[in-house]
């Protein structure tokens, strides 16, 4: 029984790729019964994947998961709930018209089958309730009505009364403020201490030091190391574990002087507020610099983007371009000052993926191509598409193509093109390389240096550090809804970025 | 052609036609074929002047819905303003002895106001057009019952009627408008900017805004244009028949979706065209002709019409649904 006490979740050669993305290799590792044991990665580094497969909800090309000795045979979700492991996700999924008991026991069943007793499922919620301390929370409310930590306990309690063998928790601080944060940490400390075992994500060191007993780091879909969490281990040893790359054999070469034309400013948002979405946040970007904006998820990155190019509704705030106020902030005004967006998630919104590829790269500047009777010039048009196409080494085989058949990278640049071709003074780029390749996403850097080398001014957000600190003059660190501080060009090293976006300086 | 997509340049400056959106034009021929085999007195000047002559007056009920289904919206609300139209020129004409031309123009101002109200509805508060003009439909339905009600057995005065019946080279005034409105929209969807924003937004709303297109008030405008134009083609079908009744537009929309879903639109939003709408409203109108000419009683024709209908939508879903 030892053996298993150390070996009780067992992860054995875990590999999965999407496409010719590798999202693991070869991952390996083990969790014991009842520690709390965290999975630590930068964004990317193949957690959600590892969770992913672990729950069910994907199959691995490769390898194997033994629980209790009992190797995963079938990768469901249904399967993995009967052998008694369950997540909480970071995205909660709760009934929001249904009540707090309700949403614990979903499927609760009386005696009497079909008919629910609604006293004694009251009475069970609450003594669960007072177990966990929330006294605040009543069975019979609404969840609607509940705080989203409530929400958050009430959704772990539900994994709890289902006496599950292994919880996993992603990110559940995410949208906790400290106390409530503070007092999920004792609830899971004590669950441990009950035997349950929990495998724990999160960004947040100073929690993952708190409260884990071993933390396993994953970088690049890669296993690093686990590390026990006795007294000598240091934030520094796990973020250096979490970035530690061999950057001479990497694609990515650290600016080190910055050549932006720091004079003219181009851009400034002052005090840009919304309640529980972003704190007041004010930026600067001058002509001919590339800005890098970097947090970790949850940290307000995209909803500061969009909220500066009015795609999302702000409560106070006001946005400058060449030193004139932006009366009203929304996409068609941004538009016109030649601010254009590329957006972070090119299915969503950036592409028309059925119409041509010329279509995608007119949309933007139908009306500069059109004569005064607003008729399109399909010449101009072809031509100016041509021209991007070249100039991106865009593979297709006509203009007439979809942007739905081409490859993630060549949709990305038809997107890159449709934001270029209006000439913007300014662009704002969320994630410009998410989920695209090597190559490309070396052209597309090569295309954002570019444009600022001709006095265009580039914000990137990303959460990819290694890109940032190529591509910016200035890197701006987001966490907790707010910006944590600013690293000049010369000053870049993932450590002290990684710091500000990750640990409390205040403390 | 207009496709949106469709009139684009090979490299080698071929022009693509994707053949599977005129297979509408192909049902037209055949059925015109098939009926003027089997029915003597169909293949007739005067028989498919009468047919298109019908024709005419509802496709201006289907241009602003064509318009609308492009960017992914629907316009239930077309039969009942069509009627509208009718009841409303009535109204202006018998109340207030305007002459026609004036009452016509005051009708379409009042259900363009309408149509604005249901597309700032739509727009502005997220909520679905279809449900909107729904309800738009059974108000202005009740509106134009209590209007007709008024007026009934009196007859629009000859001034306010004969001008519908002019003709021009032989045939109707009324439908070569429709004709030259097909034709010129058709190009215009093509070709200029304002209209092309229709597949834009059809395609993908949120690009569209992303890229600075004001989608909502594309949206109202065209909104107004369905209902305005509605109204327009049922006044003139009042003067036609030279009395406000309540059977005129009655179920006109149903026609229109199946004329226009047959036609290649597509309820998903970003295909559509002019021309086709109107073969596609063509087709019904002559199906229905044929049918009645074969003496299949009107019943039947309307289990026939809603097959057609479910057949149209559920190959729509097959071709078209997007593929997230």
């Amino acid at each position: 029984m030892s053996l298993d006490q150390s070996e009780f979740l067992r992860i054995s050669n875990i590999s999965k790729c999407y496409g010719v993305v590798k999202a693991l290799t070869d991952v390996s590792f083990c969790v014991k019964k009842g520690e709390i044991h965290t999975v630590l990665g930068e964004n990317g580094a193949g957690k959600s994947t590892l969770m992913k497969i672990i729950t069910g909800e994907t199959t691995p090309d490769a390898g194997t998961i033994e629980l209790d000795g009992q190797q995963v045979k079938t990768f469901s979700p249904a399967a993995a709930h009967d052998m008694g492991i369950h997540m909480v996700h970071q995205e909660l999924a709760v009934f929001e018209n249904l009540t707090v008991a309700e949403n614990i026991y979903p499927y609760h069943n009386s005696e009497r089958a079909k008919k629910i007793d609604y006293k004694k499922l009251y009475q069970e919620t609450q003594s669960q309730l007072e177990l966990f301390g929330l006294k605040t929370i009543t069975p019979d409310a609404p969840m609607a009505s509940v705080t989203l930590a409530g929400q958050q306990m009430v959704e772990i309690l539900r994994c709890i009364v289902a006496q599950p063998k292994v919880i996993i928790l992603d990110e559940p601080t995410s949208g906790l403020n400290d106390s409530e944060a503070e007092l999920l940490m004792q609830i899971l400390v004590r669950l441990k201490n009950e035997g349950l075992t929990i495998l724990y994500i999160s960004h947040r060191l100073r929690e993952i030091m708190q409260i884990s007993d071993r933390v396993t780091v994953l970088r690049d879909g890669e296993f690093v190391t686990t590390l026990v969490n006795d007294e000598t281990l240091t934030e520094n040893d796990l973020i250096n574990n979490m970035v530690g790359r061999d950057l001479s054999q990497s694609l990515y070469a650290i600016k080190t002087d910055s050549n932006a034309m720091r004079e003219e400013v181009l851009l400034e948002v002052k005090n840009l507020a919304k309640k529980n979405a972003l704190c007041s946040t004010g930026l600067k970007l001058h002509k001919g610099e590339i800005l890098g904006v970097f947090g970790l998820e949850g940290s307000g990155t995209t909803k500061l983007s969009r909220m500066m190019y009015g795609l999302e509704r702000k409560d106070s705030g006001e946005v400058y371009i060449e030193g004139e106020q932006v009366s009203r902030v929304n996409p068609r005004s941004m538009v016109q000052r030649q601010v254009m967006y590329l957006n972070n998630n090119r299915k969503s919104a950036g592409l028309l993926l059925d119409m041509a590829v010329t279509d995608n790269v007119s949309l933007p500047i139908v009306k500069r191509v059109s004569s005064r009777f607003g008729l399109i010039n399909f010449k101009q048009l072809d031509e100016l598409s041509l021209r991007f196409i070249k100039m991106f080494s865009i593979a297709l085989p006509s203009l007439a193509t979809k942007p739905r058949n081409l490859s993630g990278g060549n949709q990305q640049k038809v997107m890159l093109s449709a934001c270029l071709a209006p000439e913007p003074k300014i662009l704002i780029a969320n994630e410009p390389t998410r989920g695209i390749d090597v190559g490309a996403k070396a052209e597309i850097h090569k295309f954002l240096l570019e444009i600022a080398a001709k006095g265009v001014g580039v914000i990137v957000f990303s959460s990819e550090l290694p890109e940032l600190m190529k591509l910016s003059d200035r890197i701006l660190v987001m966490r907790n809804n707010s910006i944590a501080g600013e690293v000049a060009c010369g000053d870049f090293t993932e450590q002290t970025i990684m710091r500000y976006a990750a640990v409390d300086v205040t403390e | 052609m207009a496709e949106g997509t469709g009139r684009r340049l090979e490299e080698n400056g071929k022009k693509k036609i994707d053949p599977g959106s005129w297979i509408i034009l192909l049902l037209v021929v055949i059925l015109f074929v098939f009926l003027s085999a089997t029915r003597s007195n169909f293949f007739t000047f005067n028989n498919i002047h009468s047919i298109i002559y019908g024709v005419s007056f509802n496709f201006f009920a289907a241009i602003g819905f064509t318009l609308l289904i492009i960017m992914g919206e629907l316009d239930l609300s077309v039969g009942s303003l069509f009627g509208f139209g009718g009841a409303m020129m009535g109204l202006f004409v018998f109340s207030y002895k305007l002459p026609a031309g004036v009452a016509i123009a005051l009708a379409m101002l009042v259900a363009a106001l309408i149509g604005l109200s249901a597309g700032f509805l739509v727009v502005r508060f997220r909520l679905n057009s279809m449900m909107v003009t729904i309800g738009v439909m059974m108000t202005v339905k009740g509106i134009n019952w209590m209007l007709v009600n008024k007026f009934s057995g009196r007859q629009l005065p000859v001034n306010a009627r004969s001008f519908v019946s002019v003709d021009v080279f032989g045939i109707k005034w009324i439908i070569l408008v429709m004709v030259i409105i097909a034709v010129v929209l058709e190009v215009l969807l093509a070709r200029s900017r304002h209209l092309k924003q229709l597949y834009y937004i059809g395609h993908n709303v949120d690009t569209s805004i992303l890229y600075g297109l004001n989608a909502n008030q594309v949206k109202c405008i065209c909104f107004a244009v369905s209902a305005a134009l509605s109204a327009f083609g049922g006044a003139l079908m009042t003067a036609r028949i030279n009395h406000p009744d309540v059977t005129v537009g009655s179920n006109l929309e149903i026609s229109i979706i199946t004329a226009a879903v047959v036609s290649g639109a597509s309820i998903f939003g970003g295909r559509g065209s002019i021309v086709r709408t109107m073969l596609g409203v063509l087709f019904i109108f002559t199906l229905q002709n044929g049918m009645t000419s074969y003496g299949i009683n009107t019943y039947v024709q309307q289990i026939i019409l809603g097959i057609i209908l479910i057949l149209a939508i559920y190959l729509d879903i097959r071709v078209n649904a997007k593929k997230a």
